[in-house]
């Protein structure tokens, strides 16, 4: 999956490196977070690089600059990565002696100037051989700011032609339609859309990736992945926790920008595109913005019908007893915040024309659980005697996104005895139990990708561009009021509002 | 059938591998019954370990083992199958051994100390061939003392042919990773590239397996004459890699360290200020190296060019 010109640039030149490239290491690089004191650096990257380093994929030449507005020294910073990270092996203790620190507002100048001097010594003292990448690990509402600055401060273009800089941008790319693209602009201003990887951190993880697999390294699905046998879709990201202590952000989120902009858009796009040409950067994203082109959007009178919003009430999830939504640390005790969104959405396209695809997302249900079911149509005729199919459901293929990573595909099969009865029986694949390796985290595998140059798992702008269009329609209705906001008990599968949704069409969610 | 999530499923079993295992001897058998216990979690399928002792009488002794493991709440199983045999029936390992592999998965072929003949059966059936190059363990004696030069580039020509018929698996090649990949690693700083190709000669140490490797390494990926490679035994491997480059001289060493436990590399140039990186090798390597060789499939053409410019190494 790996872009072979970005790839490459090592073993292009050093013959030594051949044979090797299974084992992807950093090349000379120095990555700068933004927000290194905060809680994704902590949480996420750090314990990500000290994984890296763990596996020997990141090479003595690699650095780490941090910034941030807490006043730390480079001593006290390199504590902290090693208190967010300590199980990095012996060899990461001696990489984070590399760290460096930038204490500043990220408005002022002076911020931007001491980085620079930084970068250079790095350069020197380390090797990182010009090399940037710019990791914007802050509030989402700096993320223009941080990446003008760089550009007025000439820290966004490669200092020679077999240098790299590029710009690592997390979710949430905007809050809408309208703010995305000023974003884009804010951020084109200074770096090229070449240099710029959209981070979703659902597309690092390898069962996602896996239905790209799945579909097109065998013949026997792609053909009957289609609506002559595809009766609809249904995929579900559920979540058995509430909002934690991400009240306040979640109130300025909702989980219709959480999670179905981008996580749902991505899985949906994968699900259904056509087979790309390649697989690699291009021909993968060029045909998940066609799959996302192809998603019908919602008039006003088709949010209300097909769109169910809802919020959860106390109840109890895995044994515990939980408080409602608006009793939750730092939520409006009159929030209208969505924590539950279920969607009926169609795709107009050759492939897919006249298929629903059903999407649920909500917290505080009763697991955790992410899949994607493929149910097939019925068998045209039956040719048992009624009662002995009784409980025979269609065939389901199902991509299990996480936990137990794996697909299951269900289908009849006789009970032994002496009526020819058939029951549905599950068949199940498990990554954790057929392979050797251990998988990357999705982090680890995006850090990786973004050093290496390979930009196959990030979003392009077209793509969010794509996501919001579909989302954007829901978010005006919803702020006229329309439909009113359901409620739900936490510990079931949502109102009863997204059952009826698919129940009107003779069909019901699955159970996972 | 097990519950799980209200749905009732099959408790499906799961095999990705036959391994067939070649022992000359019980200790041999005991080492890659012990490595495939460590991995068949990992590597569920079957595991049948021969241990042929051909100038004995007409015998087949079998034990079968089945192990089982939880892997995220649900069961995995690996078998063994331990067969010794005696008499004629050793000539024809294949006849005992494809009827007792699972069906369309594929087969590889361990020979835990020694290398086979090219044109042995046993190895028509195998997809992938694992050997172990002579001398290449550190702290772990093989049966296959290293024999001098001679003997050693005897096991090369064998391991040539062998490579030209099958894909070879060496472990001795993949314990030497770390070893390769610093190396490699050191040339990454812009200011040393330009010295990967201008190395003048190059000195290796080690095991005699792992020596070999290593030197035949450097004379193919580096172009250089063989008697531009020195070779020395040594308990640790070890590689230094001299340079010179616009009238600077810049040594690139990677070596082992506390029998092979740590590898810690080194580039200077002009007795300058130097740069050096440590890692640790974690587990037991051949373990690692083992488990690594069960995901390969395919031709590794870097090793099949090392061998062959090793043979001309000495």
């Amino acid at each position: 999956m790996s872009d072979p010109a970005a790839a490459t640039v090592i073993d292009a030149t050093n013959p030594l490196a051949a044979g090797l490239e299974a084992d992807r290491h950093s090349p000379p690089v120095a990555l700068v977070v933004f927000g290194a004191s905060g809680d994704l650096a902590s949480r996420k990257i750090f314990p990500a690089l000290a994984s890296l380093s763990r596996r020997r994929a990141l090479s003595s030449t690699f650095a780490v600059i941090g910034v941030a507005r807490t006043p730390l020294t480079d001593e006290q910073f390199r504590d902290h990565v090693i208190e967010a990270a300590p199980d990095g092996g012996p060899e990461w203790k001696s990489i984070v002696g590399h760290f460096r620190y930038v204490a500043g507002e990220y408005a002022h100048p002076d911020t931007f100037d001491q980085l620079k001097v930084l970068l250079a010594e790095l350069d020197d003292e380390v090797g990182t051989a010009g090399n940037r990448i710019y990791y914007l690990a802050t509030v989402p509402a700096l993320f223009g700011e941080v990446a003008k600055a760089l550009g007025q401060h000439g820290l966004c273009r490669p200092t020679s032609d077999d240098s790299f800089i590029r710009l690592v941008i997390e979710k949430p790319y905007g809050r809408n339609l309208e703010s995305a693209t000023e974003l884009d602009q804010a951020v084109h201003e200074a770096f090229d859309e070449d240099q710029i990887y959209r981070i979703d951190h659902y597309m690092g993880k390898e069962t996602v990736q896996n239905v790209l697999a799945l579909r097109f390294a065998n013949a026997t699905f792609e053909p009957i992945w289609n609506r002559r046998y595809v009766d609809h879709v249904q995929i579900t990201v559920a979540e058995s926790l509430g909002v934690e202590h991400r009240g306040g952000f979640y109130e300025t989120a909702g989980a219709l920008r959480d999670i179905v902009q981008n996580h749902v858009m991505q899985v949906l796009a994968l699900t259904l595109m056509e087979p790309p040409a390649t697989i690699d950067s291009q021909g993968i994203r060029d045909e998940k913005v066609k799959a996302l082109r192809a998603v019908e959007v919602f008039t006003p009178e088709m949010v209300a019908s097909e769109v169910v919003r809802a919020q959860y009430e106390a109840g109890w999830v895995e044994g515990k007893q939980v408080p409602s939504y608006r009793e939750e640390e730092g939520v409006d005790p009159h929030s209208t915040t969505e924590t539950f969104v279920a969607m009926r959405l169609l795709v107009d396209n050759w492939r897919w024309a006249g298929v629903p695809v059903y999407v649920r997302t909500g917290k505080r249900l009763p697991k955790r659980v992410t899949e994607v079911a493929m149910q097939f149509q019925r068998v045209p005729h039956l040719p048992f005697a009624g009662s002995l199919a009784e409980g025979l459901e269609p065939n389901t293929i199902v991509l299990r996104v996480q936990p137990d990573e794996g697909i299951t595909f269900r289908f009849g099969a006789m009970v032994p005895g002496h009526t020819f009865q058939v029951r549905t029986v599950s068949m199940d694949f498990s990554y954790a139990s057929a392979f050797l390796e251990q998988p990357l985290e999705a982090y680890e595998r995006l850090l990786l990708d973004a050093m290496v140059g390979d930009s196959t798992l990030f979003i392009r702008a077209d793509e969010v561009d794509q996501a919001w269009r579909i989302v954007d329609p829901v978010l005006e209705s919803w702020a006229a009021g329309h439909p009113p906001l359901s409620s739900y008990q936490a510990g079931t599968w949502g109102p009863k509002e997204a059952s009826q949704l698919l129940e009107r069409d003779g069909r019901q969610w699955r159970t996972p | 059938m097990a519950l799980r999530g209200g749905e009732e499923r099959a408790a499906t079993r799961i095999s990705t591998i036959n391994l067939v295992v070649v022992a000359t001897d019980d200790a041999g058998a005991d080492r890659a019954a012990r490595a495939m216990r460590r991995l068949g979690r990992q590597n569920p399928g079957r595991t049948v370990i021969v241990v042929p002792r051909p100038g004995t009488d007409l015998s087949i002794d079998a034990d079968i083992h089945l192990h089982t493991a939880t892997v995220d709440s649900r069961a995995v199983w690996w078998e063994e199958v331990r067969i010794v045999v005696g008499g004629p029936v050793c000539g024809h390992l294949d006849s005992l051994v494809e009827p007792l592999t699972l069906g369309e998965m594929p087969v590889t072929l361990w020979y835990v100390s020694s290398i086979p003949d090219p044109a042995e059966p046993l190895v028509g059936t195998a997809g992938t061939v694992v050997v172990e190059s002579p001398g290449g363990q550190v702290g772990e004696g093989t049966s296959q003392a290293s024999s001098g030069v001679e003997g050693n580039h005897g096991v090369l020509a064998s391991l040539v042919d062998l490579a030209q018929r099958r894909p070879v698996v060496d472990l001795t090649w993949l314990r030497l990773n770390p070893w390769r990949q610093m190396l490699a690693h050191l040339f990454d700083v812009r200011a040393y590239r330009p010295f990967v190709h201008a190395v003048q000669s190059a000195e290796v140490a080690g095991p005699a397996g792992s020596a070999l490797l290593l030197a035949g390494w450097l004379a193919d990926r580096l172009g250089l004459d063989a008697s531009s490679v020195v070779r020395r035994s040594a308990a640790d491997s070890a590689a230094l890699v001299t340079a010179l480059h616009e009238g600077s001289t810049g040594r690139f060493r990677v070596e082992g360290e506390g029998g092979g436990r740590r590898v810690r590399a080194r580039a200077e140039v002009d007795r300058g200020r130097g740069r050096e990186s440590t890692v640790a090798i974690e587990g037991d390597p051949t373990v690692a190296a083992l488990g690594e060789a069960l995901t390969r499939h395919s031709h590794d053409r870097i090793y099949e060019s090392a061998i062959e410019a090793a043979l001309d190494v000495h």
